[in-house]
């Protein structure tokens, strides 16, 4: 490859060069070792090059490159997200006519079965005829099943993941599962494990939440009027039903969810009609610790913070100079992670309260007055 | 002497009329040239790696998904930064909303952010005392200057292109430049960059 004679190139020229920034934004091998090379014969142009260099940096800030396999994923995901339809159907003339007549219709319908009939007894109907909207799928050709037994059953559908059934738990799932998504429903309580397939997300219905995992564990309960799902392992994404509907209906690909990880969960309440994002009742430690890992001497409790964060997969949120006269010595192995947290608040005068599904402590600091 | 930035272009509008025609190479060749800048610059209005890059992906979703019925832009790079830009400040404005905050104005709620390099991959001592200065003197322009620069020298962009981005007319990019050109004399950088670049104002 030949290069032009860089000697001439001002701090502009050199940040517009291609060779150039495949050194510098790419972090080209190549180009970095023919660099150094030339910066080693021509050190007048140290300063020059420098200055280009920090440049282009400043302006970076933190480097976003992603490694191939990154990108490939990335281009997968992207091809398989897609086989939707072109045009938002709504926008047509034809079903614009159509919605005004149904409306019409429907109002009809409604203020003529008001007056008629009590509205006991129609929940289930309802919640079938809207599951049809949401998965053809689950009200074709599936299988039923209710665990009628006082244990819990566990199942294995076809993609191997598992299904622990919770007494009075009722799964609802295709004898085959579609093309581009793995759909089940549930009412009642379960336990999922979803064999990981990232071209196939795993889809959870219930009358008021969708869940959506790629692969992962987590707990779902479904009761009368909430529903909660609690994650153990994995990323899951949970949405109110009625928005999952609203985006198959309009295919606009922005749903408004919400995202978990490990030891966080969501609860819906139909009262208040919203998710609300907080940590399990009981977080279960992600890595196995040592047991002498929580004997703590005169540790400073920042770090002890940090190790808490690294073994339960949560958040904690403090203000570090606040805390750096906190120094903790005891011993919380074997303690759960609410009784470790009560204990050190006490030991340090601070407390601890849970937001968002995070850990917030609040402090007045540890220096002797 | 400079490689041309005309090569680049026509290369990305072969891309562009093969990912219209259903070529998925064409897809490809786009996102592996582009995801990490347009990352990069979407990070400038919202801190959150993971938001980015879903508003990043969803970019090329949507561009995929209506590739029969999408334009030729004139330029693809402006383009999609644009659509980048456009999808981070309305997505991020939306999950403001859904958590609740105080929905404030759009404009100067997300704001292009100071800068702030990550030092710990800066190796060199010098070097990484350098990129801090000039950075800091970066973060005393007013945050449309700060977008110009970035968008002039990090993304390497034509004025109409950064013009098209920013929807301002091209001789306001051009003002923009010269402001902060003159800001930076008056902050006193550091002299070869300061002389080097008000040496070349190419715009």
């Amino acid at each position: 490859m030949r290069h032009p004679d860089y000697r001439n190139y001002s701090v502009d020229d050199l940040t517009r060069d291609e060779y150039f920034r495949q050194w510098v934004i790419d972090r080209d091998s190549q180009s970095g070792a023919f660099w150094s090379e030339w910066l080693a014969e021509n050190p007048d142009c140290t300063d020059k090059v420098q200055v280009a260099r920090a440049f282009l940096q400043a302006l970076e800030e933190k480097n976003t490159a992603l490694q191939p396999a990154e990108l490939d994923q990335i281009f997968n995901d992207i091809l398989h997200s897609s086989q939707r339809q072109e045009i938002p159907f709504w926008r047509t003339t034809v079903f614009r006519i159509a919605a005004a007549l149904l409306l019409f219709i429907g109002l009809g319908y409604v203020s003529y079965s008001f007056l008629t009939k009590s509205r006991a007894g129609q929940p289930v109907g309802s919640r079938m005829a809207s599951l049809d909207d949401l998965s053809p799928a689950l009200t074709s050709d599936y299988t039923e099943t209710v665990n009628e037994s006082a244990e819990p059953r566990t199942f294995l559908l076809h993609d191997s993941s598992t299904v622990v059934l919770y007494p009075n738990g009722r799964l609802r799932y295709p004898n085959h599962f579609a093309a581009t998504k793995r759909e089940v429903y549930l009412s009642g309580r379960a336990f999922f494990s979803v064999k990981k397939n990232p071209k196939m997300p795993f889809w959870v219905y219930t009358d008021q939440i969708s869940t959506q995992v790629l692969g992962t564990s987590f707990l779902i309960t479904t009761g009368e009027t909430d529903a909660k799902v609690e994650v153990r392992s994995g990323r899951v994404s949970v949405y109110m039903r009625k928005d999952v509907v609203k985006e198959e209906t309009t295919r606009n690909n922005e749903l408004v969810g919400m995202v978990l990880t490990p030891n966080q969960q969501v609860v819906f309440s139909t009262t208040e009609k919203r998710l609300v994002k907080s940590v399990v009742e009981q977080p279960i430690t992600l890595h196995p610790v040592r047991q002498d890992a929580y004997v703590f001497e005169e540790t400073p409790v920042t770090d002890v913070f940090s190790l808490l964060e690294k073994t339960y997969g949560l958040t904690f949120i403090y203000d570090a100079s606040n805390l750096k006269e906190c120094y903790l010595t005891a011993n919380l192995a074997g303690e759960s992670l609410f009784e470790k947290l009560n204990l050190i608040c006490k030991i340090t005068r601070s407390s601890y309260e849970m937001v968002d599904g995070q850990i917030v402590i609040h402090s007045k600091g540890c220096e002797n007055k | 002497m400079k490689t041309s930035g005309n090569a680049a272009a026509s290369m990305d509008l072969l891309f562009w009329q093969q990912l219209k025609n259903g070529n998925e190479a064409g897809l490809r060749k786009l996102i592996e040239k582009y995801f990490n800048a347009l990352q990069n610059y979407g990070y400038k209005f919202l801190r959150d790696e993971d938001f980015v890059k879903d508003c990043v992906q969803e970019v090329f979703i949507e561009i995929w998904n209506r590739r029969e019925r999408v334009a030729v832009p004139e330029s693809v790079r402006a383009y999609l930064l644009s659509s980048v830009r456009k999808r981070v400040l309305r997505e991020g404005y939306r999950q403001r909303i859904n958590r609740d905050d105080e929905p404030a104005d759009l404009e100067n709620d997300l704001n292009f952010v100071e800068f702030s390099p990550e030092w710990s991959v800066i190796e060199q001592e010098s070097l990484a005392e350098t990129t801090r200065r000039i950075a800091d003197s970066l973060n005393l322009l007013p945050k449309r200057q700060r977008e110009v620069i970035y968008l002039r020298y990090y993304q390497n962009l034509e004025r109409d292109e950064i013009a098209e981005i920013m929807g301002v007319n091209p001789q306001s990019v051009s003002n923009l430049l010269q402001a902060a050109f003159k800001t930076f004399r008056d902050n006193w950088v550091g002299f070869f960059l300061l002389v080097e670049l008000i040496k070349t104002g190419s715009f």
